[in-house]
């Protein structure tokens, strides 16, 4: 090769420029996991713990016992997760692509209409929204379609601010390498939005935990159905557990969610 | 000026056999006509451009902001599309090549650098030649040297992130990947420009004697005369509408600015920076029956010696071959040079 190094590395006295530089080895990379995340399921399994303690400790009518059993519990937490789970991947289905789509130059212009729509789904009570739904049809799809539409606008959001949040130095080279805009969008736009759109994809998640419940009287399962029959049954000690047992699935879904999310960020921007 | 390879074919397929087997040196580039409108806009932002830059040369193009020769440059590898016009490279018509294919034919250094934050830095400078399907063995030898040329040590770097290198380093990463694919020729926009003084010179230094081993075929937008000069074999000085109010070698320029636009964007100083552009040598030196204490070597600039003179008050300082005293320049003999410029530099 007829090219050589201009300058020694070795040799040359340092300056400001390689002074300033980051030391590789001293450098915060934050791994995956961290100690603090111990935080949050330490904390929500000693408030389940104390809960379960309290509850065991009572003595159950044949309504409250019939709720607050391990097999009916387990049942409706784990039908909750799954709701709740399509919801979230749902959202992600539509609302990513629908950012994307609005954020090209081609089709910037469509962004208007786009985020109008996702607004009037966020807007609409949601609650009225089912009960007017289920006149019509029950089960699982129509509850996951109405939450869908609510819980949509939070991942179109993060969605667009974190595509349009990627350095505009790093989009020119990369067009300049000769990237074409597929490979610039696969392989520089979205990696880099990752932690932005993961934060919208958390808060649909728990929008869907929280929401979930609301539609209990559609059928389509979860711990809706023990809540809202205990309150009509005014079963205080039922109410408070269930909603209890709700908070602590939001948290613990919010945590699992920020660990997934960390992890797909790319090493280099985690 | 270096041999013209006929096209600018070399660095795309896999025909090199390995890294060292040749670099690709510069080619032509002719711009005729070049204009962009802008929709919307009534006043062309680069207003019919017609420039030959000649193979393994650094043209630099300068101007006030807003003139439109980061415009120009852009449309060389077509981020920015002509609305009218041509660009030949290495004598083929560029204008209507898949502009996606053509980048990866042409380096292109920026002064937000640009390097992708996720990536490591060897996959950075493995960016094109992974784009042009090289195969894993040679791309890694390639990204070795490629680091080693724009001095970082690869066995230091290859892994580290954009944000762990300072913002000299990360532009040097910067060369490095427009270089990796060994393209024929370069655009810098500003690349220096976001550097702080000393690593700038430094980077600028170093930019300078690569080119002299590459000899690729560079242009280089800056609105810094200082640096035009520094570093241009041409200058293309521009005014709005990327209009060319002078284009010649930085000495010519100095010597006979083409009009006030041109005199006012030299600035101050015109008749020292001249002297940058001298070397100690091209004067007829005098006897060195005088030994002086200070002694300049015979490839100085005049502007080197006449500072020395000033710092410390000499009239006359001893000019060193190899460190042994060949002579004496005085200040009246660089005085005279500035007054009658060197056409015939035996006169």
């Amino acid at each position: 090769m007829s090219v050589e190094t201009p300058v020694q590395p070795d040799t040359e006295t340092p300056t400001q420029d390689e002074t300033l530089a980051v030391d590789f080895k001293s450098s915060h990379r934050r791994n995956v996991l961290a100690w603090r995340d111990l935080v949050t399921p330490a904390l929500v399994a000693l408030v389940l713990v104390g809960l379960y303690v309290d509850i065991s400790r009572r003595d159950l009518d044949t309504i409250e016992s019939n709720v607050l059993n391990r097999e009916s519990l387990t049942d409706a937490t784990l039908q909750h997760i799954y709701v709740s789970v399509s919801i979230a991947v749902l959202v992600m289905l539509v609302a990513v692509p629908a950012g994307i789509l609005v954020t090209r130059r081609r089709t910037r212009r469509l962004a208007p209409a786009v985020l109008a729509v996702a607004n009037v789904g966020q807007a609409a009570p949601s609650l009225g929204l089912l009960a007017l739904v289920g006149i019509y049809a029950i089960g699982f799809w129509p509850v996951v379609l109405i939450l869908t539409a609510y819980s949509a606008l939070s991942v179109l959001r993060n969605t667009i601010v974190g595509l349009e949040g990627v350095d505009r130095g790093v989009l020119d080279a990369a067009r300049g390498m000769g990237m074409s805009a597929a490979a610039v969008l696969m392989r520089v736009e979205l990696p880099l939005a990752v932690p932005v759109i993961g934060a919208g994809a958390r808060t649909a998640l728990v929008l869907a935990v929280g929401t979930v419940p609301l539609g209990y009287a559609l059928d389509a399962g979860g711990l809706g159905l023990p809540l809202f029959g205990a309150i009509k049954t005014n079963r205080p000690v039922v109410t408070f557990t269930i909603a209890v047992m709700i908070a602590a699935l939001a948290l613990l879904m919010d945590w699992a969610a920020g660990i997934l999310q960390r992890a797909a960020t790319p090493k280099g921007i985690r | 000026m270096p041999e013209n390879p006929t096209t600018v074919e070399p660095t795309e397929t896999g025909k090199q056999t390995g890294p060292a087997a040749h670099d690709a040196r510069g080619v032509p580039i002719v711009l005729s006509e070049l204009t962009k409108t802008y929709p919307g806009q009534a006043k062309p932002a680069v207003d019919a451009v017609s420039m030959e830059i000649p193979a393994g040369e650094i043209v630099v193009l300068v101007g006030p902001s807003g003139c439109g020769k980061t415009t120009t440059m852009r449309m060389v590898n077509r981020l920015i599309e002509p609305t009218s016009g041509t660009i030949t490279i290495g004598g083929d018509d560029v204008t209507h090549l898949d502009d996606v294919q053509l980048r990866r034919r042409i380096g292109y250094v920026i002064q937000q650098i640009g390097l992708i934050p996720h990536l490591s830095i060897a996959q950075n400078v493995a960016l094109v030649p992974k784009l042009l399907k090289w195969d894993k063995a040679r791309i890694r030898s390639r990204v070795d040297e490629m680091l080693t040329t724009v001095g970082l040590d690869p066995d230091d770097y290859r892994d580290r992130y954009p944000r762990q290198l300072s913002g000299g380093q990360q532009q040097r990463v910067g060369v490095a990947r427009a270089l990796a694919a060994d393209p024929p020729i370069m655009l810098m926009d500003e690349p220096f420009g976001a550097v702080d003084p000393i690593t700038r010179s430094r980077l600028q230094d170093e930019f300078l004697s690569l080119q002299q081993q590459l000899g690729k075929t560079i242009v280089f937008v800056t609105h810094d005369f200082d640096e035009a000069l520094k570093l241009g074999d041409r200058i293309a000085v521009l005014r709005e509408g990327s209009k060319i109010a002078q284009y010649d070698t930085p000495e010519q320029i100095l010597a006979h600015p083409a009009d006030e636009f041109v005199e006012s964007f030299i600035g101050e100083g015109a008749a020292l920076k001249r002297l940058n552009f001298e070397r100690v040598d091209s004067l007829p030196l005098q006897d060195d029956s005088v030994q002086t204490r200070e002694t300049v070597d015979v490839s100085s600039t005049l502007h080197a010696a006449l500072d020395l003179m000033v710092g410390k008050g000499l009239r006359q300082v001893t000019v060193a071959r190899d460190g042994r005293p060949v002579g004496m320049v005085r200040v009246d003999d660089i005085l005279d040079r500035v007054n009658r410029p060197a056409e015939d530099p035996t006169a």
